[in-house]
């Protein structure tokens, strides 16, 4: 198993206040991996970095064996955590951009998938609803063949129903030998695709172990075992 | 052109075609215009001329602050997020936007030149001009009048230079928006600070008044040095060619003053996406 990503002593600080302070972490290939907090743990902050949204960092970052720049950049496949496509652009215009700006984008399965989720290249962004953006931001982004499938917080507006057809959609369009770091709160709901999880407390990893190594050590779920830690 | 370019221009294309669009009718307008009058009665193409000039400044304006607009974007919304995700370095955006937003002001700017010189043309100098469409003819003859040798070529070096100094500010104004955007974010990432509009009018006082501080310097020198050439006898120095050398000298120093600034603003702007980006 290759490591897609390795992260050694990061730290990130605004201000004097620290965001992230000396993380080291690696994630292999084909892994899917939960990363965990309460608001304020630095997972956004870890996340941006490595999308190569902060590059105001100490430490270094790997991925794929390259640091964060425009290697790294065409491999990554990133979701904000808030809606970043304007209201007034046509779905098909931000296809469109993608198709442009990544070779590994495939507009075609984009659409497809879309459409299935009755989601239109026509519309416009501003006309979707809360739960339909946030699909058609997970969809965009799984629509690249990435190596490395970034999500932060992609299930915050998505009904229950909704969430688990998209975890399928994800676990369908998400290539075997990629890997899938995703920040969320609603861990219930992905407990079982996770391969690994990742709990950050105050800019420190307090806990990174397979999850069923977690399982059978206390026999306790993912949530039970959040709920203890943070409680 | 880069993929980056292409897609800046296809975002841009539909409010692009639009104003260039209408500043192309508003200078055939005035061309028809003076055509039609032919020296007859001069008041509507005089009058045509000044809504050319008011369309175009307008035009110009708009354009600068749609693509300030889609900088300011890039670096304080959701936009950002997409595009610095893009596989390019970060200075990328940078240079896109100033390639894309020059090229469509500097668009607007020659559009306008060609109309009042079509004017002038057509009218034979019969409608006042403002100069732009006979700044040639207009030095030729100083320099002729005044017995300079080679006034043809003085007056072509006098109009690049000039055309270069009017370049040279515009860019210098242009970047130093783009600058007070890339500082204003520089600070906002760095200290977590959420009042990004805050931060951004701030740096907009303080670049106005550094603006102001360049601008008087610049005037104060130019006194100086007009004052120090007299008392050393430029004239003597310079002989007849002392009124074309007085035709450049300021020209020469803003090309200078503003294009070293400007490289300055650039230089740091870039190093800021490169290595210090928080967004």
């Amino acid at each position: 198993m290759s490591t897609i990503l390795e992260c050694k002593g990061l730290s990130h600080s605004y201000g004097k206040k620290k965001a992230l302070d000396d993380v080291s972490f690696t994630i292999g290939s084909g892994k899917i991996v939960g990363l965990f907090g309460p608001n304020g743990s630095g997972k956004t902050t870890l996340i941006k970095i490595l999308a190569g949204m902060i590059h105001d960092e100490n430490g270094t970052v790997s991925i794929c064996g390259n640091p964060v720049g425009i290697k790294s950049k065409a491999v990554v496949s990133y979701s904000p955590d808030i809606m970043p496509y304007r209201n007034d652009r046509k779905i098909a215009d931000i296809l469109e951009s993608y198709a442009l700006m990544f070779e590994d984008f495939d507009r075609k399965e984009a659409e497809e998938v879309l459409e299935e989720l009755e989601i239109h290249s026509d519309d416009l962004v501003g006309k979707l609803s809360k739960g339909n953006s946030e699909k058609l931001q997970i969809i965009i982004a799984m629509s690249r063949k990435a190596k490395l499938y970034i999500l932060d917080e992609p299930f915050s507006g998505i009904d229950p129903v909704a969430r688990e057809n998209i975890v399928k959609t994800i676990l369908r369009m998400m290539p075997e030998d990629s890997s899938l770091l995703l920040s969320t709160h609603l861990i219930g709901d992905i407990e079982q695709i996770l391969d690994e999880a990742i709990f950050l407390k105050d800019g420190k990893i307090v806990l990174h172990k397979p999850v069923d190594e977690m399982r059978d050590e206390k026999g306790q779920s993912l949530s039970d075992e959040y709920m203890e830690e943070f409680r | 052109m880069s993929k980056l370019d292409r897609l800046e221009l296809a975002e841009t294309r539909k409010i692009r075609i639009f104003i260039t669009g209408v500043v192309i009718v508003y200078m055939l307008l005035s061309v028809i215009c003076a055509a039609v009058s032919n020296g007859a009665s001069t008041d509507t193409a005089l009058t045509f001329k000044i809504i050319l000039l008011l369309i175009s400044a307008l035009g110009t304006v708009v354009a600068g602050v749609i693509m300030i607009k889609r900088f300011y974007n890039i670096l304080f919304t959701g936009d950002g997020l997409v595009k610095f995700a893009y596989p390019v370095e970060n200075n990328a955006h940078l240079n896109t936007n100033l390639r894309c937003g020059l090229m469509w002001i500097f668009s607007i700017l020659t559009i306008i030149i060609a109309g009042l010189w079509m004017s002038d043309v057509i009218t034979q100098d019969r409608v006042e001009d403002f100069g732009a469409g006979n700044l040639f003819g207009d030095l030729r003859e100083s320099f002729q009048s005044n017995y300079l040798s080679n006034p043809d070529l003085k007056a072509v070096i006098a109009v690049i230079i000039l055309v270069i100094a009017l370049i040279v500010v515009t860019v210098n104004f242009y970047m130093s928006f783009i600058f007070t955007l890339t500082m204003a974010g520089r600070i906002c990432g760095k200290y977590n600070i959420l009042q990004k509009n805050g931060v951004i009018f701030i740096a907009g006082i303080v670049m106005y008044y550094i603006h102001m501080i360049v601008v008087a310097a610049m005037s104060w020198i130019e006194n100086a040095y007009s004052e120090y050439w007299m008392y050393q006898g430029g004239y003597n120095l310079f002989e007849r060619d002392w009124i074309f050398v007085e035709e450049i000298d300021r020209p020469l120093a803003n090309i200078l003053v503003y294009g070293v600034t400007a490289f300055i603003m650039y230089r740091i702007s870039k190093t800021i996406l490169d290595k210090k980006l928080d967004i």
